[in-house]
């Protein structure tokens, strides 16, 4: 089962404005949460999503990085 | 224009500190204060929008014309097209004209009005390669970033990076400072502190600007951009006005091969 790391020390609570993955341009104020995917991850990671499956990843993959973002979330919220 | 110290930080002469390069300190570097009025700047305004501009006692005063449709062709961060105005002027230290391949780090402190404030703006300073284009990846800035809403009481202070920004969000901070380096034709990153009243720096941050090799194998002369426009997608009524000082210091240094 692939692996995600939170680089915890620069969650930011910051304004940013930038652009998303499908070219929309934002400007939001909230987390900035870094998620780092080792490389030797990657493969394994795009393997197991499909850009046109809506249940891609799976449920339980999809909570790996989830709770990982989620955990580094409730940390800086509520330490 | 070189940038031109106004007093020397040390003995307090005018003139600015000793040349720092063969030996010259660069502790305490004097900032350069923006004055928009000195006859030093050109102003590229595609649209009209800056009807005039005042200076006094180190802060501008810029008096707009109307904007009936907001658009965030003015909002200098974010977007691919960018129209907003600014002023601009090349980059010199101590005579020498600053190159895209210098090792330059460009920092800026940046204050925003909190009164004159007619429509939410945004105001970014700091080095690009190209001032009078319309295009944010032709323009390249990178520098310090200063936004506000009308009627807000609290400002954003952060870093500008093309048509990005990190910012800290509004916040009772009263002061923004920020350093970019670029070098080697890159635009490199930039990071930031907001300060408060009392000095204390209440929060941090940084962002890249994601730009490799950005003149195409050519080597550019590098300007100074002071850009002014709205906070996102906002209008500017009739002599619409906002207030800010920004002062700025730049270095290179030569590392060798």
């Amino acid at each position: 089962m692939p692996t995600v790391i939170i680089d915890f020390p620069e969650t930011n609570h910051e304004s940013i404005s930038s652009t998303q993955t499908d070219g929309t341009p934002f400007e939001a104020s909230g987390y900035v949460i870094q998620v780092v995917i080792p490389d030797e991850e990657v493969e394994e990671w795009l393997s197991l999503y499909d850009p046109t499956s809506g249940t891609s990843p799976s449920a339980a993959n999809s909570r790996i990085i989830a709770r990982a973002v989620l955990e580094a979330l409730r940390v800086t919220v509520d330490p | 224009m070189p940038i031109t110290p106004c007093f020397d930080p040390t003995t307090g002469a005018s003139g600015g500190a000793a040349p720092a390069g063969g030996g010259g300190s660069l502790y305490a570097l004097a900032p350069t204060i923006v004055d928009l009025t000195d006859g030093s700047w050109t102003l590229f305004d595609p649209d009209s929008l800056i009807k005039s501009v005042a200076h006094s006692a180190g802060s501008n005063t810029v008096t707009f014309n109307a904007l009936a449709v907001g658009s965030n062709d003015y909002n200098w961060s974010t977007g691919a097209v960018c129209r907003a105005p600014r002023w601009y002027k090349k980059l010199e230290i101590s005579g020498s004209q600053v190159k895209s391949v210098d090792t330059l780090n460009f920092n800026t402190a940046l204050v925003g009005d909190l009164v004159v404030n007619d429509f939410s703006r945004r105001v970014v300073v700091g080095p690009c390669f190209d001032p009078t284009s319309t295009v944010a990846t032709t323009i390249q800035g990178t520098g310090g970033v200063h936004a506000k809403a009308v009627g807000g009481a609290q400002a954003q202070y952060g870093v500008w990076t093309v048509n990005g920004e990190a910012t800290l969000p509004d916040t009772l901070q009263v002061k923004g400072l920020s350093t970019v380096m670029r070098s080697n034709n890159s635009l490199g990153s930039g990071t930031y502190l907001g300060i408060n009243s009392a000095g204390v720096a209440i929060g941090q941050g940084s962002r890249n600007a994601s730009v490799l090799a950005a003149t195409g194998g050519l080597t550019l002369d590098v300007y100074v951009l002071v850009g002014v426009g709205t906070r996102s997608i906002d209008t500017i009524p009739a002599d619409g006005q906002f207030k800010f000082s920004a002062n700025y210091s730049a270095i290179t240094t030569v590392f060798g091969a």
